[in-house]
């Protein structure tokens, strides 16, 4: 439509600056002006007149806060809007200390970064009013006990109904952040009703914790992004059935997923679900059996989605006793998050995904890890996940490792409530604690190290006592763990499932002080003579499983890569780099069953054959 | 749209079917005959009509000057085919400069502008209201510098030049507006 012309119906003014808009219009639509503008125009208007400034500063309309080490955002019932700090500006900080207070009335909080929960260091009341609160990943890491006082604030409030936790973009999926039973103490709200957690583990004393204190208020539970401790699935069952009201579930691929031999037991649990409307699960079975499975489902769940990494087409509705249900597929696509639910937004440096997927522990977390058999055989079963210690771990308080940690960092020790009853009894560091995080290793250790890391048919030290090889009348080279070196509680064996998740990806390459490639750790100067610098381990049957083990503390090996299958005899290739004094020279040796290396060797010696090195 | 519940709708749509010219005794004592979309964009003239029985064909509003509502009609009748008001929930979806709705202030004054508000304050008609302050914005706030923005509003400033100084001391830090979506 064309604009009609219109002829003012009042002759312009003949002063110049006429009458000011701020005199005749009341504070009411001025500050609805406001409401109109975005976060820096807002800002901005302060500078216009005292009157501006009074109504710009109020932001009571404001509903929405979203905080980073970078940006702001905030909304209200007519847009959202967001103010970036360039980075590099110094001031951002108390600039935006200046600004929260008039926002702690918000009732949607999303906190994409650790350091912005710093403002609840300083402000205890800060924040009382949320009911929406989106949190990352990375400020439940055990290792970084200066946020534990800002969690305790930040989960006390009163009112709060919807609890995500996230998953940062920038890293990745660790093992060091576990939702304990301390955080599930911290959380305050009578009546939380939504709860999504990603990107931590939590194991079974803290979910119970969670169902004696929400069981009868909790209608979404999702905990698709997380890993649990997969031989403790019947303490998670209990726990997630004394939730009355769920309406929505989401499950771990750690926890439950389909594949070609379900787990009846597990299926029996559904049915008493009795409010269930909607079901997320994962999908790794070729065969799994969608009518089947179906059947368990109580009458009210009316849909299901699924991640379906089976390969195997699924029906759109199945059908069960005259009931429908839809089946919606899951891309696993990787998303940013800027509130929780909607305004999705690229800018957010956390990250919704439908779930963990195996293979849980890549190459990045495997950091000073000893890799026991059980950890490879739940490598390789695909779904499970071993995580021995959990049940330890999660019942952490700040207060037991900051005791320690006050050592070094007095400002920590401030940062932290006195102990509280029943925890700090054993003083025990964070490393000591940790199930996954040994201490480092020195070089004489790493023949123990290797020798926990036998596998079938290969002997690295040449003793006569080689891991077993699997039967080879065992059908297609499935390895079956013997009975006595499975853990206690653990899964029985199942055969070994194909690889179908995204390959590891490696750390890149970063040339150290003395030209050698070491994935981490480039400022450390490299004192070593002798250089392992990768282990190959191929046997015959094709699918594989890779890891990557890194030391930052030992002089010898910066970085070593082993690739193996469990499976038959194969072949072992190990490289060897040797600093002389005219250079770096490297060699590799390879062997087809056995292998004996002494890492204790330091000296300046040319790589020695596989005969030179035997004993 | 105004009648929010679907008795109160009902009820309007009943009442307004029996008149067929509906008349505004404006302040001045002129009447001003008004379309049935302004009736049901206005809480309060929808709210009147959809409680009272028996309606008469002249309402007397004795707050607003006939000239103003002539203004509010002329809108109306600019905006005929736009469809039914929603609030929008998306800074994107805001009116802008293009539509039609909110060029349609660009020549009014200020004294004009501020009858306007009052008469859509009183009559409650959000649409009127959004289009009004969408215009202050995109007129004299939006990507504008302070002194301009004081030019086009025609307003004083009422800082020091100490303070001023200062503003400019501790906003000197640079910033950059993410674009929202």
């Amino acid at each position: 439509m064309t604009p009609r012309p219109l002829t003012p119906t009042a002759p312009p003014p003949d002063d110049v600056l006429g009458p000011c808009i701020t005199d005749i219009l009341t504070d009411d639509v001025l500050y609805n002006i406001l409401e109109w503008l975005p976060l820096r125009d807002r800002v901005k208007m302060r500078r216009v007149s005292r009157r501006f400034r009074d109504l710009s500063t109020k932001f009571s309309d404001v509903d929405g806060l979203a905080l980073s080490h970078e940006h702001i955002v905030t909304s209200n019932y007519r847009l959202t809007s967001s103010v970036a700090y360039k980075p590099g500006c110094p001031n951002h900080l108390p600039r935006c200390h200046r600004l929260l207070p008039r926002l702690f009335h918000v009732s949607k909080l999303a906190i994409h970064h650790n350091q912005a929960l710093n403002v609840f260091l300083f402000n205890e009341n800060a924040f009382k009013q949320v009911q929406q609160l989106v949190l990352p990943n990375t400020a439940f890491d055990f290792q970084l006990l200066h946020l534990w006082l800002s969690l305790e604030r930040v989960l006390a409030a009163p009112k709060l109904t919807h609890l995500s936790i996230l998953a940062t973009k920038s890293t990745v999926l660790g093992k060091s952040r576990v939702f304990t039973v301390a955080h599930a103490e911290m959380v305050k709200s009578k009546r939380l009703k939504v709860l999504q957690l990603q990107g931590v583990l939590i194991g079974p004393k803290a979910l119970s914790m969670l169902a004696a204190k929400y069981g009868d208020t909790l209608e979404e539970l999702r905990l698709g992004g997380v890993c649990v401790h997969t031989p403790d699935s019947e303490a998670y069952w209990q726990s997630i059935l004394k939730f009355r009201k769920l309406t929505v579930l989401e499950l771990p691929p750690s926890l439950f997923s389909l594949r070609s031999h379900p787990v009846t037991r597990e299926w029996s649990y559904f049915p008493q679900l009795i409010s269930l409307q909607k079901l997320q699960i994962y999908i790794c079975g070729k065969d799994c059996e969608m009518q089947s499975f179906v059947s368990h489902l109580p009458k009210s769940c009316t849909q299901i989605v699924v991640v379906n990494r089976s390969g195997h087409n699924l029906q759109k509705i199945y059908s069960y006793a005259g009931q429908n249900i839809h089946v919606k597929q899951l891309e696993n696509k990787l998303v940013g998050l800027r509130w929780p639910g909607n305004m999705l937004d690229t800018h957010g440096h956390l990250r919704l995904s439908a779930f963990w997927e195996p293979p849980y522990f890549r190459q990045e977390d495997m950091h000073n890890f000893i890799i026991t058999p059980e950890i490879l055989l739940a490598q390789i079963n695909n779904t499970d996940s071993v995580l021995p210690g959990l049940a330890q771990s999660e019942i952490y308080a700040p207060e037991t490792m900051v005791m320690l940690t006050a050592k070094e960092s007095l400002a920590d020790f401030h940062s932290v409530k006195s102990p509280r009853s029943g925890f700090g009894q054993k003083m025990h560091t964070a490393r000591e604690h940790s199930p996954v995080v040994e201490e480092p290793m020195e070089a004489v250790d790493i023949l123990e190290f290797l020798s926990q890391l036998r596998l079938p048919g290969i002997n690295f030290f040449g003793d006569n006592d080689p891991m077993p090889l699997p039967n080879q009348n065992q059908a297609n080279n499935n390895f079956v763990m013997p009975p006595q070196e499975l853990p206690q509680g653990a899964p029985p064996p199942v055969p070994n499932l194909p690889d179908i998740s995204d390959p590891p990806t490696t750390p890149p390459p970063v040339v150290s002080t003395n030209g050698i490639q070491s994935p981490v750790n480039p400022t450390q100067p490299v004192t070593t003579e002798a250089n392992v610098s990768t282990i190959q381990a191929v046997t015959g049957d094709g699918s594989t499983i890779t890891s990557t083990w890194t030391f930052t503390d030992i002089s010898i090996i910066p970085s070593m890569s082993l690739t193996s299958t469990v499976g038959s005899v194969g072949t072992m290739t190990v490289n060897i780099e040797t600093e002389t004094e005219t250079g770096t020279d490297s060699d590799s040796i390879s062997t087809d069953s056995t292998l004996s290396m002494d890492t204790t060797q330091r000296s300046s010696s040319p790589v020695r054959t596989p005969e030179q090195s035997h004993p | 749209m105004a009648a929010t519940t679907s008795t109160d709708m009902s009820t309007l749509n009943t009442a307004l079917d029996k008149i067929s010219n509906i008349k505004l005794k404006c302040k001045d004592g002129k009447l001003v005959t008004i379309s049935k979309r302004i009736i049901r964009e206005s809480e309060v003239l929808s709210h009147n009509f959809s409680v009272v029985d028996e309606v008469e064909q002249t309402i007397p509003l004795p707050d607003i000057h006939s000239t103003v509502m002539k203004q509010i009609v002329a809108f109306y009748d600019l905006i005929e085919d736009d469809s039914e008001y929603v609030p929008p929930s998306k800074y994107t979806d805001r009116p802008t400069k293009d539509h039609p709705g909110v060029g349609f202030f660009s020549n009014f004054t200020v004294e004009e502008l501020q009858a306007l508000t009052h008469a859509c304050g009183y009559l409650d008609m959000p649409r009127l209201q959004d289009f009004i302050l969408c215009h202050m914005i995109v007129d004299i706030i939006q990507d504008r510098e302070i002194k301009e923005i004081r030019e086009r509003g025609m307003m004083k400033t009422d800082y020091t030049p100490e303070e001023e100084a200062e503003f400019v001391k501790r906003h000197e830090a640079p910033i950059e507006v993410v674009q929202p979506q």
